[in-house]
């Protein structure tokens, strides 16, 4: 007998609930991007310095990073992050940290392996570029602030991109730490409708339109340059 | 394409010439995705498998050292990743083609 599809608890409410868990799922998405940009251009700086110990320091976080998967990330920051901001601002333990939690794991995490494809389009710049900036007396903050990283971020966009889909595609993964996202709600609304098959495929549908959308902009920026 | 004028046949061009170097070029890549997909293992535990993520939280259950038995789950993931890649280090040496180099 083929499954007979019942698509009737899709109603306000439900979408309702949906909404909020797929605001959960971009705002992680989101902020872990920017934050991951951000701290991973300083990594990717650290390991292309001349000075041993900062080359040390960012090989090892990029690799303590890339040898844990994420889902452990994600349990040891739930561990840690609530005992440490609550003592840092004197939070009661009843706070609900989850959020946060994810948030600090998803950027940090992010941060190593943007810190990799901004390494590669650092390096992706002819060193002629720095050498012509040097030459003009400026200094290596001002060359790489003014010349290679506007040009090296011009070329990783795409990447920057495919890796945000990547990264919306794990949000989900925020179930082992028990915090809703699009895919926790929907899980959820399922189970009680008794209708978990028609939930899941829902969720993979809206997340298939997402990703292929977004995929979609990448390929057109490509063909543009 | 080099092999032309050695004058071999052309169907002998892809298996002999260019599927071997081009092995070898992917090998960094096939690297990375190896670590991901025993990384990605532990997704696993979301439809009750019940593997060393979800042995690691069960472990907390039982002991209520919460960060001992995650630690000792993540030093484990680690220990399989790093020899998975000494192991495609290992590879990558032994196919090394002269003249012909990847990795400084």
């Amino acid at each position: 007998m083929i499954y007979g599809f019942d698509f009737n608890w899709l109603n306000q409410s439900a979408f309702k609930l949906l909404g909020r868990g797929m605001g959960v799922s971009l705002e992680i998405t989101f902020t872990a991007m920017a934050a991951g940009i951000v701290w991973g251009t300083l990594i990717a700086l650290m390991r292309l310095s001349s000075y041993k110990t900062l080359n040390v320091l960012a090989v090892a976080y990029v690799t303590a990073f890339r040898l844990v998967p994420l889902v452990m990330v994600l349990l040891w920051f739930f561990l840690i992050v609530p005992d440490f901001l609550q003592t840092l601002f004197g939070l009661s333990s009843a706070t609900d940290m989850r959020l946060v939690s994810a948030l600090v794991a998803f950027a940090l995490y992010e941060a190593a392996y943007y810190s990799e494809i901004i390494r590669a389009g650092i390096q992706s710049i002819s060193s002629s570029q720095q050498h012509a900036a040097f030459a003009l007396g400026m200094t290596y903050s001002q060359s790489m602030r003014l010349i290679i990283l506007p040009q090296a971020f011009r070329n990783m966009l795409p990447l920057f991109l495919t890796q945000g889909i990547i990264l919306f595609q794990d949000t989900s993964l925020v179930y082992v730490v028990a915090l809703a996202d699009f895919f926790g709600q929907a899980y959820g609304v399922g189970e009680r409708n008794g209708a978990v098959v028609e939930a899941l495929f829902f969720v993979g549908l809206v997340y298939f339109i997402i990703c292929y959308s977004v995929s979609l902009v990448v390929k057109r920026y490509q063909h543009n340059t | 394409m080099a092999i032309r004028p050695l004058s071999k046949p052309s169907r002998n061009s892809s298996t002999r010439l260019r599927m071997p170097v081009s092995f070898r070029i992917v090998l960094p890549p096939i690297t990375s995705e190896f670590l991901n997909i025993f990384k990605n293992s532990a997704i696993a535990s979301t439809i009750g498998l019940m593997e060393l993520a979800a042995q690691g939280r069960q472990l907390v259950d039982y002991t209520a050292h919460s960060y001992e038995s995650f630690i000792a789950v993540t030093l484990l993931y680690a220990l399989i990743s790093v020899c998975v890649m000494v192991l495609m280090w290992r590879i990558e040496r032994l196919c090394h083609i002269p003249g012909l180099s990847f990795r400084k």
